[in-house]
């Protein structure tokens, strides 16, 4: 177990005036590993799954959603150091298109979070049961199943397992947990160096060509199919919201946080691309679609010499680290929802900290309470972890494609901000008399998840009315909250943008940046000032 | 049983695998180091130079002041005005055509021009009738919002070789903005 109480630590403090705030004190690694924990987690996921969908072209459609992904991790990338805050994606959302689409962005993105709490806890349970053939002679307690009623094959020990998985994160969190630095960077550095030994040993020691050529030849899947496969692909690289949440509580974000996104996001590409290259010429796809609870551990299972302790290494370590990627998602809600209340997207309720605990105990127990019930739902379908893969891509796309609608729009819009890191490939355009950088790979990437997107609700049964059923719910309590606090609904709540961004960036030690962003406000006053615009435009 | 396999593709593949990621960590490590609040400052205040005003006279003083102009210029694309103020008498109205200053003025922005778009940058000409040409460079420089006035200091025909001409002196005492002065060297 890698989590330790401490309640001071959290950033919902007892003081009803304002919160406390979030220290900053996650160094490069820190950084990095807290990515890592969330979206290094995924392809223990993701491999079976896509393998499974895409069968001998799975390498190409791990590319196709990386190649995407790449674009996504660079818009978060400019975002997240241009707007040090722990928002992520609804903040840049709100931003760029207001309040309204802030909000969707936001349950879009809370969606995904309470099926992180579901996905990783059924599929910690999975390789944990890597283990039960050993103890109950041969009988792996995932396939043991029962029929209630209409839903047969219900695996109900798997899903007990799971519930129970849920519960244990539940009571933490309320109680007040504080993954340790420690330990969890340790864990991460452990799990790096075992995914990269079975990478490097696996192509070495067993990895035949010949198989990989002859599953692309023969067993190259159907166009619906491999849409399908694509589009679940992109599962095994969510989790950037977590980059941009670090991005509070590290010391100069706009200087570290490039660095640590960057090769976090081509750590994971290169994994999914190594893995499912090497895993194709190891082994036939059907073993890994046999094998989706626990892929990684079945993949190093099968590599010569290693196999008999990686194997078993694999499925321990991928059963922690999914538990600890679960509570990422009971923590991510939380830290979400308090965001959004604060900006006046939900209501100030989800707030509360508890005063015995100190904990927001209203947040965890909901948002831990729908990803247990999602769960139990999952169990009910053919496949569990297929049917919360499916709703994970959509939340997943829907969050992405208006981060990158916004990354388009605040170029226009605020290009007053120092941005540390920008996403390259841009053209230089005058636009009102000012110049702006239009990003050409932004646009791309935009185009490249909404057909991501497009391809989940073409091809993803339980996805596509999961989805935006629970958008729509969303929207209709928005505008509910929103009516009865006499906000507007369509409208934006006015924000000087600019007095907090030099509180941002002050607090992030990100000096350099403030007087770069001071020194460009005043020249656009003095411009305003010499064409007679008196704006007391906000950007 | 597994089976061993021995691909030399396989090799490769894994060599290239090690190499992109021990690469990958390499840069990720490679943070550069915070830089102390007076750098920052310092920095600030010379980065934040968007405009700058070169008066010119048809001299190599003053089209040296353009080349020093530009190369402070060339790291935010700065702007850069060049005037060339005409100092009419009081006996003249204003607005009375001196055709040979103007021309001289003219030739002075021509080849100031020229200089400033050998380094690719923006440039403004403007001509300035005025009393005294202190007071043509200082009113100009408030009305363009300029950050700094560069200007060429000739070598002073007197024995004080500490002097500059009384015109850069009296700016230099009188902006409100930056003022940087290229004095040509005093001949060995």
């Amino acid at each position: 177990m890698t989590l330790e109480i401490e309640r001071d630590s959290l950033p919902f403090q007892p003081t009803a005036e304002k919160p406390a705030e979030l220290r900053r004190d996650i160094t490069v690694w820190g950084s990095y590993m807290w990515g890592y924990a969330d979206v290094g987690a995924d392809i223990y996921v993701a491999l079976g799954l896509v393998i499974g969908a895409s069968q001998g072209a799975a390498p190409l459609a791990f590319a196709l959603a990386g190649l995407v992904y790449i674009m996504i991790g660079l818009a978060y990338t400019e975002l997240a150091s241009t707007y040090p805050v722990a928002g992520g994606g609804h903040y840049y959302t709100l931003r760029g298109l207001g309040d309204f689409f802030g909000f969707v962005s936001g349950v879009a993105l809370l969606l995904d979070y309470t099926i992180d709490i579901a996905l990783f806890a059924v599929a910690s349970a999975g390789y944990l049961n890597f283990f039960t053939p050993i103890v109950f002679g041969g009988v792996n307690l995932r396939d043991v199943a029962i029929t209630i009623g209409p839903f047969a094959d219900v695996k109900w020990v798997w899903m007990l397992e799971t519930l129970m998985l849920i519960a244990v994160l539940i009571a933490l969190n309320v109680r007040g947990i504080r993954e340790s630095s420690l330990v969890n960077e340790l864990l991460g550095g452990m799990d790096i160096l075992l995914e990269m030994s079975v990478v490097i040993f696996g192509f070495i020691l067993a990895w035949n060509p010949e198989l990989l050529v002859h599953q692309w030849v023969t067993q190259f899947p159907s166009l619906n199919q491999f849409m399908y496969g694509s589009s679940l692909a992109i599962i095994s690289f969510v989790g950037l919201e977590s980059i941009s949440q670090a991005a509070q509580e590290t010391r100069r974000p706009a200087t570290i946080i490039p660095r640590t996104s960057i090769a976090l996001i081509f750590t994971v590409f290169i994994f999914a691309l190594g893995f499912s290259t090497v895993g194709l010429g190891i082994l036939p796809w059907q073993d890994f679609k046999a094998h989706e609870g626990d892929p990684i551990a079945f993949l190093a299972q099968h590599i010569p010499l290693l196999g008999v302790l990686a194997g078993p290494f694999a499925a321990v370590l991928g059963g922690t680290i999914l538990f600890i990627s679960a509570n990422t998602g009971v923590m991510g809600s939380s830290r979400l929802a308090f965001s959004m209340s604060q900006l006046k997207l939900v209501t100030g309720w989800l707030n509360h900290v508890n005063p015995r605990y100190h904990t927001p105990v209203r947040t965890i127990l909901i948002f831990g309470g729908m990803g247990a019930f999602e769960a139990f739902f999952s169990f009910l379908t053919p496949s569990a972890l297929d049917t919360l893969g499916n709703i994970y891509a959509f939340g997943a796309t829907l969050g992405y494609t208006l981060v990158f609608i916004s990354l388009i729009k605040l170029r226009f819009d605020d290009p007053y901000s120092p941005r540390p890191y920008k996403v390259p490939g841009n053209i230089r355009i005058v636009r009102k008399g000012r110049q702006v950088d239009f990003p050409v790979i932004g646009v791309i990437g935009m185009l490249g998840v909404s057909m991501i997107l497009f391809e989940v609700v073409l091809t993803h049964e339980i996805g596509r009315i999961a989805g935006p059923a629970w958008v729509l719910l969303g929207v209709l309590y928005f505008v509910a909250y929103r009516k009865k606090s006499g906000l507007p609904i369509f409208g934006s709540i006015k924000h000087d943008w600019e007095k907090e961004q030099v509180e941002v960036l002050t607090k992030a030690e990100e000096y350099e940046l403030v007087e770069q962003y001071k020194s460009a406000l005043t020249r656009r006053d003095k411009e305003n000032l010499r064409n007679g615009v008196h704006s007391d435009a906000k950007t | 049983m597994i089976e061993f396999i021995l691909n030399p593709f396989g090799i490769v593949f894994a060599a290239t695998f090690l190499v992109l990621m021990v690469l990958l960590f390499r840069w990720m490590f490679a943070v550069p180091p915070p830089l102390p609040m007076r750098v920052i400052n310092v920095r600030s205040s010379v980065s934040s130079l968007n405009r700058i005003l070169v008066p010119l006279v048809e001299s190599v003083v003053s089209e040296r002041a353009v080349e020093l102009a530009c190369r402070l210029a060339t790291d935010r694309q700065s702007e850069i005005v060049l005037a060339s103020v005409i100092v009419v008498p009081l006996s003249l109205s204003l607005g009375t055509p001196l055709p040979a200053v103007e021309e001289r003025a003219i030739r002075a922005l021509d080849t100031g021009e020229f200089i400033v778009k050998q380094h690719k940058l923006k440039c403004e000409k403007r001509i300035v009738r005025n009393r005294t040409a202190v007071e043509g460079i200082l009113h100009l420089a408030q009305e363009i919002g300029a950050d700094v006035v560069v200007m060429g200091a000739g070598i002073p025909q007197r024995r004080n070789f500490q002097e500059v001409s009384p015109t850069v002196s009296e700016v230099l005492r009188r902006a409100p903005m930056e003022v940087i002065v290229a004095k040509a060297p005093i001949p060995a």
